[in-house]
């Protein structure tokens, strides 16, 4: 199955392979047309450091499309494979505001929440070879094989990636399904993973499954989203409190403002939501859903152009993978 | 005339006054302690048999991070631990607690420790602190770990030492 990866080595224009990851400086991804990234594979337990060529990618991506026969519209919409769909979360009303702290409980196998995925994480702090500490997430969908989270999930700067990550399809009971997915690899911006600064703004992570999910659960479409304040999105994901353990959440409200890099919102999210789709009334992800800081108000991380043909980088490698 | 004093003791730049420090974390709620059932694996019912013990008696200031080991006595027993261990510092007799700007303060979670399946060893957990992210810089003195459980405080001395 590896070999019939068509990965983008060709626009890597520097690596460095090492079983830590190095010392880096952050650096924003608006620093000339290159982004530093750093790979991790969890088969063999490797991180590369490596610098993509945007540009390169971007004509990659064009060629890529091509040979799928697909065009940027096609490539980036929303996938539902035939799953009863939910049409209260897929179209909000413009004229129903939800109330920023009203989580409603949805069914995962209604799609979109298909798509969403309950994640377990594991790390094995005193290196015996067992996993001894435990924390949860969530991620999504955004291919067959493609799932992106936040960046904290899998790192940080104290503790490196974790060690073990189970990813749980459709949970829906407080007992959790006797079957579970792992990864492939994942990227992350090195201003986000390196072991000096872990900048927010880059608090995200791209995920390859071993398993084509997506084929069964769907997908979210991806997008650079808007600017501007009132924009209308939904974050649903999986909530760790007593009650909720197990069981998807979500809620749907209005993106407050935002910086080049941030969504602000007083969208009600919890502990275990990180990593949740912010996405809109066409299942278009917009951003990934990645902290509370002050007050009520939350916040996620956009995805940005850099961030958006990642994920497209991605997504196209699956579709040629799993067609 | 003025006399300039003098101490054979080195001079700190941390004392109490102005000191950015963590707070306590929110009390774990019994709503939140669920990950050990998905996990199958029991919780302490008492912790009383936790305690915390730093890796080394001694870290240099140059090291990059500083460890400490939590363990329970209690065999094939999980607890809950806040994930972010604190750093305080003796001063004239008082522990100063000092500020680690974990860049997991913002998403910072109660963790379980706990092994599946096997019942019959202590669980414990290494919670590390990197000595770049405390605030203010450290300087040599007393100091020690102050790691949050579900159910009490726990302390790990150690010294810093040029």
């Amino acid at each position: 199955m590896k070999a019939k990866w068509k990965n983008a080595l060709a626009l890597i224009v520097a690596t460095m392979v090492s079983s830590t990851v190095a010392s880096v400086t952050a650096s924003a991804e608006t620093t000339g047309s290159s982004i530093p990234i750093v790979t991790y594979d969890y088969v063999t337990k490797t991180t590369s450091n490596s610098v993509l060529d945007m540009d390169e990618l971007r004509s990659y991506n064009r060629e890529l499309m091509t040979e799928l026969e697909m065009n940027e519209e096609s490539a980036n919409e929303a996938y539902n494979p035939a799953l009863m769909a939910d049409n209260a979360i897929g179209g909000l009303d413009p004229d129903s505001i939800i109330p920023p702290d009203d989580q409603v409980q949805v069914n995962p196998n209604y799609y979109p929440y298909s798509a969403v995925l309950m994640l377990r994480l594991g790390r094995d702090t005193d290196n015996d070879g067992s996993i001894n500490v435990w924390s949860r997430g969530t991620g999504f969908l955004e291919g067959n094989d493609v799932m992106v989270t936040a960046g904290h999930c899998f790192w940080s700067t104290a503790n490196g990636w974790v060690d073990e990550c189970r990813i749980y399809s459709k949970q829906n009971s407080s007992t959790p399904n006797t079957t579970y997915y792992h990864p492939w690899s994942w990227v992350c911006s090195t201003a986000y993973a390196n072991s000096t600064y872990a900048d927010p703004n880059f608090d995200w992570c791209v995920v390859t499954l071993q398993d084509n999910l997506g084929g069964t659960n769907g997908w979210f479409g991806r997008k650079v989203g808007e600017d501007e304040p009132s924009y209308q999105v939904t974050i649903s994901g999986y909530p760790y409190s007593g009650s909720k353990s197990g069981f998807q959440y979500k809620d749907s409200g209005y993106i407050d403002s935002s910086t080049t890099y941030i969504y602000n919102y007083e969208i009600d999210t919890e502990g275990g939501q990180s990593g949740s789709p912010i996405y809109d009334a066409n299942n278009d992800a917009i951003g990934v859903h990645t902290s509370t800081t002050t007050g009520t108000m939350n916040h996620g991380v956009r995805i940005t152009n850099d961030l958006y043909n990642i994920i497209l980088n991605r997504y196209l490698e699956g579709v040629e993978r799993w067609s | 005339m003025i006399l300039c004093g003098c101490s054979d003791s080195p001079s700190s730049h941390i004392d109490n006054k102005n000191i950015k420090a963590n707070a306590d974390p929110p009390a774990i709620t019994d709503e939140d302690r669920s990950l050990n059932e998905v996990l199958q694996i029991d919780e302490d019912s008492s912790y009383d048999g936790l305690y915390a013990e730093s890796h080394s008696p001694v870290y240099k200031l140059d090291d990059e991070f500083i460890s400490c080991k939590i363990i329970n006595k209690h065999l094939g027993k999980g607890f809950y631990f806040y994930e972010i261990p604190f750093i305080e510092k003796k001063v004239d007799g008082n522990w100063i607690r000092l500020f680690n700007n974990s860049d997991r303060i913002d998403n910072a979670e109660w963790f379980f420790c706990g092994v599946q399946d096997k019942k019959d060893i202590s669980y414990t957990a290494d919670v590390r602190i990197k000595l770049d992210d405390v605030e203010p810089e450290v300087d040599q003195g007393d100091y020690r770990f102050v790691i949050f459980t579900a159910e009490n405080v726990l302390y790990a001395d150690f010294k810093l030492e040029k």
